[in-house]
C-alpha cells in the first residue's frame, strides 16, 4: 500500500472522502449555467492569491528592506510595513464602497452613495501612518536617551 | 534569482512548523464557527418550500441537514447568527492570509508531485485554498453589493461552502496530529518573550516550510503574532458598528454605518422603494390586504381596517443576509390574528406577496411558528409613526429571529396553507 500509493490507508481514505463530497457537489451544479463562471472565480481567486498577490507583496517588502538601517538603534522598516499592511488590508477588503464600484445598486437599495468611503479611507490610513510616525519618534528619543 | 521552486529562495526566517500551526489553531476554532453559522443561515430561509426560499433548487443532499423549521425565538437568533458569520469572517481574513503566507514554499516545491498519495492531497489543498478564497472574496463583495462575479450570490457561496467543508475536513484529518507536534514544540509564552535579535529560523522540518538559508530576522514571532491579531482586530473594530446600533457611526467603512438622520423612519433600507418601481397611487387609500384562507375563504381589508384590530408593539431587529443589523419597535396585527379571520389559525404556511412585480425576494412563505408566533406582525408602524414607502407602508412583515430578507415589505396578499 505504502509503496504503490505513497501513504497510508487513513490518508486516502481521508483524501478520498472529501474529494468525493466535492465531486457530489459539482455534478449538483452540472446543469446550471453558473458552473463556468463559478468555477473561473474559484481557481482564479487561488491564482490571483498564489502566484499575483503573495509575490507582488513579498517584492514590494523586498524594496522596503534598505529602510532597515543598522547604524541606527531604531529601524524605520516595520514603521512602515505596519501602516501600509493595515492600509492595504482595508483596501482590499472594502475596494468595493472605496473605489465605488456598486455606487448605482448601492442607490436602490440603501437609497445612499458610496462617496464619502475614499475620503474615510485616506484618514484611517493618515491616522495609521502619523501613530506609527510618533511611536517611531519616541522610541528614537528614548535610544537617544539611552545610548 | 533563484526560482520559488528553490528552497533557498524563501529567506522569512519566521516560516515553520511552529508559527503555521499558531496560525492553524486559531482557524481550526474560527473556521467550523463559520461553517456552523453558514448552514444555519441557510436554514434559516427554510429552503423546503421553494420558491423564493430556495434559493439553490439543485442542493439535493446538501439541504437534507435541515430537519426542523426555521425557530422564531429568541428573536435575535438571526441577528447573533449572521452578525458573527460575516464580522467573523471578515476579521479571520488576515489569518487566512497569514497561514497562507506561511506555507508557501510548499506551492512551488519541486518536483511537484511525489507520489500518487501527494497528488491527491494537492488537488485537495488546491479545493480547500480556491474555495476560502472564494467565500471569503464573495462574502465581502456581496455585502457591499458589488456583484462582478456574474452569477447568484446564493448558488456560488452554497455549493462553495460544501466544497470547503470537504476540503477542510480533510485537511483537519490529515494535519492534526502535524499541527499538535508543532505547537508543542516551542513554548508559546517564550516565543512571546523572543525579541527580533533574539529569533532565529526553527528547526529543519520534514515538511520544508523551514528556509535553509534564513535572513536575519526582521520582526520576531512575537510581532508577526500581533501583526496578525491586530489586524483582524482592527477589520472587527471597523465594522462591527454595522450590528451594533449605538456604535454604527464607528463602522467607518462598512455601507451599514451610516446614519439616515434622526426621525423614526431613519434606519437601514435594503431595497428602497424606488428599486422596485411600483406606481406609488397602489399603496394609497387603493391598497386592500387579501388574505386566503385553506379552505378558500377570503377576506379584503382597508388600511383603516387593521387600525381597528387589536395592535401589538414589539422591538424586533431586522438582520440581514449581509450581516448588518438593526433593532425597532414595531407595531402592527399579530399575523395569527389575521390568518384566524380566514380560518388559518393551523395553517402550515402563509404564502406572502408584495405589491412588488418580480423581482427575487418578491414573495416568500413563512412556516407554521412564525405564524403563531405571538411576535410576528403585519408592522402599520416603526417607531409609533406609520412606515415610510422605502420601509414598507402600507403595511410589511416583521417575524423574530429570521433573515431580514424573509420581512417582505409592501404586504398584498397573503396566502394561508392547508395543514398536511
Amino acid at each position: 500500500m505504502r509503496r504503490l500509493y505513497g501513504a497510508s490507508p487513513w490518508h486516502l481514505l481521508a483524501v478520498l472522502a472529501g474529494l468525493l463530497l466535492s465531486a457530489y457537489v459539482v455534478s449538483r451544479l452540472a446543469d446550471n449555467p453558473s458552473l463556468l463562471r463559478i468555477a473561473v472565480w474559484f481557481v482564479g481567486a487561488a491564482i490571483v492569491w498564489d502566484l499575483v498577490a503573495g509575490p507582488l507583496i513579498a517584492l514590494i517588502d523586498r524594496l522596503l528592506l534598505p529602510l532597515r538601517s543598522r547604524p541606527r538603534r531604531v529601524s524605520l522598516l516595520n514603521h512602515v510595513r505596519v501602516p501600509a499592511l493595515l492600509s492595504g488590508l482595508l483596501l482590499v477588503v472594502w475596494a468595493p464602497v472605496i473605489f465605488q464600484r456598486s455606487e448605482q445598486i448601492f442607490r436602490l437599495k440603501a437609497g445612499l452613495s458610496q462617496d464619502p468611503y475614499l475620503a474615510r479611507w485616506l484618514v484611517i490610513t493618515a491616522v495609521f501612518v502619523a501613530l506609527s510616525a510618533l511611536m517611531y519618534a519616541l522610541r528614537l528619543a528614548r535610544a537617544g536617551r539611552a545610548g | 534569482m533563484p526560482l520559488p521552486t528553490d528552497p533557498r529562495s524563501w529567506r522569512s526566517p519566521l516560516r515553520g512548523p511552529w508559527l503555521t500551526s499558531v496560525f492553524a489553531v486559531v482557524l481550526l476554532v474560527g473556521l467550523p464557527v463559520m461553517i456552523v453559522t453558514g448552514l444555519l443561515s441557510y436554514a434559516a430561509y427554510d429552503p423546503a418550500f421553494g420558491g423564493s426560499n430556495d434559493q439553490t433548487p439543485e442542493a439535493g443532499l446538501l439541504a437534507s441537514y435541515i430537519w426542523f423549521e426555521w425557530f422564531t425565538s429568541p428573536s435575535w437568533l438571526y441577528r447573533l447568527n449572521q452578525g458573527t458569520h460575516v464580522l467573523l469572517g471578515i476579521a479571520l481574513i488576515p489569518l487566512v492570509l497569514a497561514k497562507l503566507w506561511s506555507v508557501a514554499p510548499k506551492l512551488f516545491e519541486w518536483p511537484p508531485v511525489k507520489s500518487v498519495a501527494q497528488a491527491l492531497e494537492r488537488l485537495s489543498i488546491l479545493l480547500l485554498v480556491g474555495s476560502i478564497l472564494f467565500l471569503l472574496s464573495t462574502g465581502v463583495m456581496n455585502i457591499q453589493y458589488d456583484y462582478a462575479w456574474g452569477f447568484s450570490f446564493y448558488t456560488g457561496h452554497f455549493y462553495a461552502a460544501w466544497v470547503f467543508i470537504a476540503a477542510f475536513a480533510t485537511h483537519v484529518a490529515l494535519k492534526l496530529p502535524t499541527m499538535i507536534r508543532a505547537l508543542r514544540s516551542r513554548s508559546f509564552v517564550e516565543e512571546l518573550r523572543t525579541s527580533t535579535a533574539d529569533t532565529v529560523a526553527e528547526p529543519m522540518d520534514p515538511d520544508h516550510l523551514v528556509s535553509p538559508d534564513p535572513d536575519e530576522a526582521t520582526v520576531s514571532r512575537r510581532g508577526a503574532l500581533a501583526l496578525a491579531g491586530g489586524s483582524s482586530l482592527t477589520l472587527l473594530a471597523l465594522s462591527i458598528g454595522q450590528t451594533i446600533d449605538p456604535l454604527r457611526p464607528t463602522a467607518l467603512l462598512s455601507p451599514r454605518g451610516r446614519s439616515y438622520g434622526d426621525g423614526p423612519n431613519d434606519f437601514q433600507i435594503n431595497t428602497t422603494f424606488a428599486e422596485i418601481g411600483i406606481d406609488p397611487t397602489q399603496t394609497g387609500s387603493s391598497w386592500r390586504l387579501r388574505l386566503l384562507g385553506p379552505d378558500g375563504q377570503t377576506r379584503v381589508l382597508r388600511r383603516e381596517d387593521l387600525l381597528t384590530m387589536a395592535m401589538v408593539t414589539e422591538e424586533l431587529p431586522i438582520a440581514c443576509v449581509e450581516g448588518w443589523s438593526t433593532s425597532q419597535l414595531w407595531t402592527g396585527v399579530q399575523l395569527r390574528e389575521l390568518a384566524a379571520l380566514v380560518g388559518g389559525r393551523d395553517a402550515e404556511s402563509v404564502f406572502v406577496e408584495s405589491l412588488q412585480r418580480g423581482g427575487v425576494f418578491s414573495t416568500m412563505t413563512l412556516n407554521g411558528k412564525q405564524i403563531r408566533a405571538a411576535k410576528t406582525l403585519l408592522a402599520l408602524k416603526v417607531n409609533g409613526v406609520d412606515l415610510s414607502l422605502d420601509h414598507g407602508f402600507p403595511a410589511r412583515m416583521i417575524i423574530p429571529a429570521a433573515p431580514g430578507v424573509r420581512n417582505t415589505k409592501w404586504v398584498e396578499t397573503l396566502t394561508f396553507g392547508r395543514p398536511a
